[in-house]
């Protein structure tokens, strides 16, 4: 492949590479002026539309469209290493360079606005040619280690080397030589694999919010870097693994562990928040060996947070894969026979509302629906999800009271966002990222709660429920705001719901509400958002006390459906208490009887995110052990307590699940919200979230190695 | 040949002493077997030791002979000590090329180097329980646990 170097020398250094560098070490202002294409993109007003054509075939696109994203519309595929479509314009990779009639060089498609009648061509001995050229000067400096690279079969540079890369070097002299950089224990670099496209840098600054990354040096000597070695301090880190089009930033626990082609990829819901972002769990056999983000634009887009992309390792450790039955030595192996007729001999003696069902964080609504009926048959109401920790249960009778209306993706419009004691950043990484979206776009933002970073700029009215009083009783420049915003909301965050006196912070919210026109017709401003996967499920459904069983005695059998994190008072000390389960924890430590589970990459279950959303997990990899999925569980151990459960396959639960509540056929349900009755404001104890510790929330990032070595990074970075 | 040279020189071969540890050797076992198995009975008791001369013999007792007047192919021969279960994999590699024809070394005409690692060839365990068998065969001793997580272990009370 021989290449004209005479021409080919003429032709690059004329490019502005030095211009790219300077945008992505901009300020995040780029983000809020530079084209973010909206996909699909809507049919736009006739004027804004230009028509163009590529490769001789015409095509009608915005007028704010590059010339790359025509092409894209015009479905002919351009190479590129550090565009990408959520991220500002860097133009610095030089590899969608096409031609442009009448314009003397190739141009640079990604950065190139389309004009009306230009032509654009992709397919010339000239773009091909430019192309060879520019990889060949990527891979100058790249090193020939793709047999021991963790992108190896996945990287961008990879496959378009095959097209447009030389059989042979002309390069003689040395390799450039890079220091790796720590950013902690998720992210793996391999600095001299680095090709400086700068995603990772726009990433950071503009999606993420953390200005961790950035360029320093200038040509051969430009390194990533983050500048002193620190940690990336984002939620969001492991993002820029997937961001990476070539080996330089890899995920560090799944490091040499497995191939791209050895991988199954199955499509599901990560459960690790409330949000429900869209997953691919990839597993090797019986392993999962990676979980990385799907696209789904109006739930997570492509990002992921990092607890959900590497809390896996949890799902190998602590395991429960056999029935237990306490005995005198503790709890001892037994049979699923033996563990059903231990609970009979239990339930026998506690009748009505003395069975207790406690439903934890990470349980599917087709077991919270099926021990829900389990109960029901033994005369009992007595059910609750453990987030429901105030002395009165949270009312699910009015859905829209409970979720967050806007949905997330209709936070994009809001132009003035109130955030009531949440923390978005740790309770829901993914939606503050929306939220941080929002805000570039000229949203006000303001907040009662936690004073702390939340990755973007935000008016802080107070940490006591009494700012809200404040804002509620004088001419408030921030409730001004609200009244005059064209789309404002209200986020309210799980904290609220665990106070004593959340009725009343929730009335005052409702005034607030009223006053300021937060519903009205055509938007819904009033949201609650929730920390747990299960806690939307358990509402929808009515996993709550029963009016009975509000002034029910102490419980004689408690029913742990993977609730770890339940107050002493709700188990009392003489409680026969069952756990049924997938992780070892506290729950199964104070157990009688404990039932091994499926966690969620081993089953099938419905899930409903705080918007409302009906999802479901998919099966990955194979239950362990002796261990079943979860309502297979219930199913069977109605019909030894007699009480036996109508659905024996899953679509009839599932049939059941909508005869419940029929969105969990549908999705996306949404209702109008009412007024709730108040209690006494208490205006004194501050808001707090409840998520002190992103990392370990549920029993599967507690038992997983790499979160703990998360945390212990953080404090290290602290000291 | 006469009968009584041929006698002679399968005793002498087959180190039974004489005539009357002959008929016994051949009324045992091996005897049987040798009358069984054409193969080892043919080598043992009519072309082994009689067909051409002996050329030396290896730490198994394995005894090598050569007739340069046969064919090529059937020029040399091995007469395998054991009866029952002789087997090739018991010619150790300083006779190897020399019985395939590959040179004509031997270890009374040839110094073989022997560097110090060098273990003393064992016969093929193929058939037999010492045979290997890879990580995950059911029946090896030295299984690998496939188990790829770790259970919960309740606190002892």
């Amino acid at each position: 492949m021989a290449l004209n170097m005479q021409r080919l020398g003429r032709m690059l250094p004329s490019l502005p590479v030095s211009r790219a560098f300077s945008t992505a070490a901009g300020p995040a202002a780029t983000q809020a002026t530079s084209p973010t294409p909206p996909s699909p993109p809507p049919p736009p007003p006739p004027s804004d539309t230009a028509e163009v054509f590529v490769d001789g075939q015409p095509i009608t696109v915005p007028k704010s469209f590059t010339v790359i994203q025509a092409c894209d519309a015009a479905g002919v595929d351009i190479p590129r290493f550090c565009y990408h479509q959520r991220l500002s314009i860097a133009g610095n990779c030089r590899m969608c360079l096409v031609e442009v009639e009448k314009s003397p060089k190739p141009v640079a498609s990604c950065a190139m606005p389309v004009m009306p009648g230009q032509k654009i061509k992709t397919d010339t001995p000239l773009v091909k040619k430019a192309r060879e050229g520019v990889m060949e000067f990527l891979l100058i400096n790249h090193p020939l280690d793709c047999p021991i690279c963790d992108q190896g079969g996945e990287c961008d540079l990879q496959d378009q080397a095959m097209i447009f890369g030389s059989d042979k070097s002309r390069f003689v002299e040395t390799k450039r030589a890079v220091d790796d950089k720590n950013l902690g224990p998720l992210v793996k670099t391999v600095m001299n694999r680095c090709i400086h496209c700068t995603r990772c840098v726009r990433f950071s600054s503009e999606v993420a919010g953390t200005e961790d990354l950035g360029v320093t040096g200038r040509g051969r000597d430009s390194e990533i870097g983050t500048y002193v070695e620190k940690l990336m301090q984002s939620e969001l880190s492991g993002n820029v693994i997937d961001l990476c089009p070539v080996g330089a930033l890899t995920s560090k626990p799944y490091a040499f562990t497995a191939r791209s082609w050895e991988l199954k990829s199955t499509e599901s819901v990560d459960v690790s928040d409330a949000l429900g972002s869209n997953i691919k769990v990839d597993a090797r056999g019986s392993e999962v060996m990676r979980i990385t983000p799907r696209l789904n634009e109006e739930v997570n887009e492509e990002w992921l947070s990092d607890k959900a992309r590497f809390q896996y390792d949890g799902l190998k450790r602590q395991r429960l894969n056999t029935p237990m039955v306490k005995g005198p030595n503790g709890l001892q192996p037994a049979t699923w026979g033996a563990a059903f007729e231990a609970i009979r001999g239990a339930m026998a003696g506690a009748k009505g509302d003395e069975i207790k069902a406690i439903a934890g964080k990470l349980t599917d609504a087709e077991t919270l629906v099926a021990t829900k009926d389990l109960l029901n048959r033994l005369g009992s109401g007595n059910m609750k999800h453990e987030d429901d920790v105030a002395a009165e249960p949270v009312c699910a009778d009015v859905r829209s009271t409970y979720l967050a209306n806007t949905t997330v993706m209709g936070f994009e419009q809001a132009d003035a966002i109130l955030l009531v004691g949440t923390n978005p950043r740790h309770e829901s990484p993914v939606f503050n990222s929306r939220l941080r979206k929002a805000f570039l776009d000229g949203a006000e933002i303001a907040s009662i709660g936690p004073n702390i970073d939340l990755t973007y700029k935000y008016q802080h009215l107070g940490s006591e429920p009494a700012a809200l009083s404040q804002l509620l009783a004088s001419e408030h420049p921030f409730l001004e705001k609200l009244k005059s915003a064209s789309a404002p909301a209200i986020v309210i965050g799980p904290g609220v719901l665990r106070r004593e006196d959340r009725d009343a912070v929730m009335r005052a919210v409702h005034e607030l509400v009223d006053k300021a026109g937060v519903v009205r017709p055509g938007w819904n401003g009033f949201n609650v958002i929730h920390d747990s996967a299960s806690r939307v499920a358990a509402l929808d459904l009515g996993f709550v006390p029963s009016a009975s069983a509000r002034s029910a005695p102490p419980p004689k059998v408690v029913y742990l459906l993977g609730a770890d994190d339940w107050m002493d008072r709700e188990v009392p000390e003489d409680a026969f208490v069952i756990y049924q389960g997938h992780h070892g924890d506290k729950g199964a430590t104070r157990a009688n009887v404990v039932l091994p589970g499926a966690a969620y990459t081993e089953k099938s279950g419905l899930y409903v995110n705080f918007e409302g959303r009906v999802q479901q997990t998919r099966a990955a990899v194979p239950v362990l052990g002796d261990a079943r999925e979860d309502w297979k569980i219930v199913r069977a151990l109605s019909e030894v307590l007699g009480a036996r459960l109508p659905y024996d396959t899953h679509s009839a639960v599932r049939a059941r699940l909508a005869e419940v509540a029929p969105h969990f056929a549908l999705i996306n349900n949404l209702q109008q919200p009412v007024w709730l009755n108040g209690e006494v404001l208490q205006k004194d104890v501050p808001f707090q979230s409840p998520v002190n510790n992103f990392y370990m929330t549920d029993s599967v990032s507690r038992a997983s190695a790499v979160m703990a070595k998360c945390i212990l990074a953080k404090q290290e970075a602290k000291n | 040949m006469s009968l009584r040279q041929h006698l002679a020189k399968v005793i002498e071969g087959n180190e039974v002493k004489d005539l009357k540890g002959f008929a016994k050797w051949m009324l045992s076992w091996e005897g049987v077997k040798m009358l069984g198995d054409g193969n080892i009975g043919f080598i043992k008791l009519i072309k082994g030791p009689t067909a051409g001369t002996y050329v030396g013999q290896d730490h198994y007792g394995n005894k090598y002979y050569e007739n340069n007047n046969l064919q090529y192919d059937r020029k040399r021969w091995v007469m395998y000590k054991d009866t029952f279960d002789y087997s090739s994999s018991t010619i150790p590699p300083e006779w190897h090329g020399w019985i395939n024809y590959i040179n004509d070394y031997t270890p009374h005409n040839h110094n073989f180097y022997k560097p110090h690692y060098m273990l003393p060839t064992e016969k093929t365990k193929t058939g037999t329980d010492g045979a290997y068998q890879p990580k995950g065969t059911w029946t090896t001793p030295k299984k690998r646990n496939w188990v790829k997580y770790s259970a919960w272990q309740p606190p002892q009370a």
